[in-house]
């Protein structure tokens, strides 16, 4: 069974605030709502503290739930944007990513391939802007479908889609631009996020 | 193309996979159990748009019908729709424009002494008007004003042609009425102004023997301050 079929599911059991039902829902998008809040914050604490922020938002307003399973889904999302956003405010700085790491040249067969393939994304994903870098999360790590990701990021279906394509468009082509035209040993070392 | 191919998408999954730990989820769990046990409910329902669009626009129209109809009031007389309201709304202005009320007086009186129209209404307004200003010292513009408009309006020859009406109906009856026309009269004491006096006099002829009548009539005029005289004779 889909996520979404058991979602559909789920959703008159969260209306009627039951345990069982906050507890499976916790079980489906618990884990993809803090990979969402990390990619926003960098900190695992605050991600698990700003899921954890939004199923007690859904707790206290549950009998006002409307919709189906896509729509629980979209607002849990949503919910853990607006914790994530709040906490950037309250920090009040972005986060910067160091790149010191990063490798000049990404030779698979050299080292650790993991390790090495993490720091070229980090690197490429930093010169996304923060709409493109949240969109790529939302449709390819957290799994959400256009209309859902639209829906979190407060944007009109197309402008959302429009957004997705070129973010995806241009991480690719950060990936290929470090995997065949390493970044010199002059290049600033750090990335600050546009 | 434009989408990502699966090797990438493996890559974004390792790279934010937060790895929650079985303590953080139940500890998650327990929260959400106990915030769910909270027997007070407080819902935080996300407002609709429209409903948002909907409350800015009836408070707007709060704000902005009374005050419009209010201004609109301003320039209504005794009779208009809007009176009342310029009535309703007075005590509130007055609380920064103590001679509000004078005023609004004060400009009914002018106009109304300015529309032949309204005259019906002079008297009440004049009282109104003296009223509104009478607690002012006697030197202020708006009494100062007042007066001058009240010794305008008792002086108009509509004003006076209105009491001699009063004075027609009320005082004389339909024959009254036709001798006045046909003879002089006094407006005010409805007394003929000519006096005719009759003097007969007697005389005789010493040769014929014969005795003669004259009468003399004297008409005097006193509008015209003249007196007439004509000699009849007799015999």
């Amino acid at each position: 069974m889909s996520e979404y079929r058991e979602l559909d599911l789920l959703i008159d059991g969260i209306k009627s605030r039951s345990d069982a039902a906050f507890a499976e829902v916790y079980r489906i998008t618990g884990e993809a709502l803090a990979s969402f809040a990390y990619s926003m914050l960098r900190d695992r604490p605050s991600a698990e503290d700003a899921v954890q922020q939004a199923f007690l938002e859904l707790a206290r307003s549950a009998p006002s739930i409307r919709g189906d399973g896509r729509s629980l889904r979209a607002w849990l999302f949503r919910s853990v944007r607006f914790s994530c956003l709040d906490e950037i405010r309250r920090r009040g700085r972005r986060p910067e990513i160091p790149t010191d790491a990063m490798p000049e040249r990404v030779d698979v067969a050299d080292g650790d391939p993991l390790l090495g393939l993490d720091s070229e994304l980090e690197a490429a994903l930093a010169q996304l802007t923060e709409q493109q870098r949240n969109l790529i999360v939302l449709r390819h790590v957290a799994g959400l479908s256009g209309a859902e990701a639209a829906k979190v990021m407060d944007m009109k279906r197309p402008a959302a889609y429009a957004a997705t394509s070129r973010a995806e468009k241009r991480l690719r082509m950060l990936l290929e631009y470090v995997e065949y035209s390493p970044l010199p040993s002059s290049q600033p070392r750090r990335i600050r996020r546009t | 193309m434009s989408r990502l191919d699966r090797g990438t998408q493996d890559r974004l999954r390792t790279a934010f996979d937060a790895g929650m730990s079985a303590e953080t989820r139940d500890a998650h769990l327990a929260a959400i159990v106990s915030e769910l046990n909270i027997g007070a409910v407080t819902i935080i329902a996300p407002t609709p748009w429209w409903r948002l669009r909907a409350a800015s626009l009836a408070a707007a129209m709060l704000v902005v019908v009374p005050v419009g109809t209010a201004i609109a009031s301003e320039g209504a007389g005794p009779g208009d729709f809007l009176y009342p309201v310029k009535l309703l709304v007075e005590p509130f202005r007055s609380v920064v424009d103590s001679d509000v009320v004078a005023r609004h007086r004060a400009d009914e009186l002018a106009h109304i002494i300015d529309t032949p129209q309204e005259v019906n209404r002079l008297t009440d307004a004049i009282t109104d008007a003296q009223d509104a200003t009478s607690d002012l010292p006697a030197d202020h513009r708006l009494r100062v004003y007042v007066e001058e408009l009240t010794d305008t309006a008792t002086d108009r020859p509509v004003h006076e042609d209105r009491e001699r009406d009063v004075v027609v109906v009320t005082d004389r009856d339909a024959s009254e009425k036709d001798e006045r026309d046909a003879d002089i009269v006094d407006d005010t004491t409805h007394e003929p102004t000519t006096t005719t006096i009759e003097a007969p006099t007697r005389s005789t002829d010493d040769t014929t023997h014969r005795t003669t009548t004259t009468t003399t009539t004297t008409v005097i005029d006193d509008r015209a301050r003249e007196t007439t005289t004509e000699a009849t004779r007799d015999g």
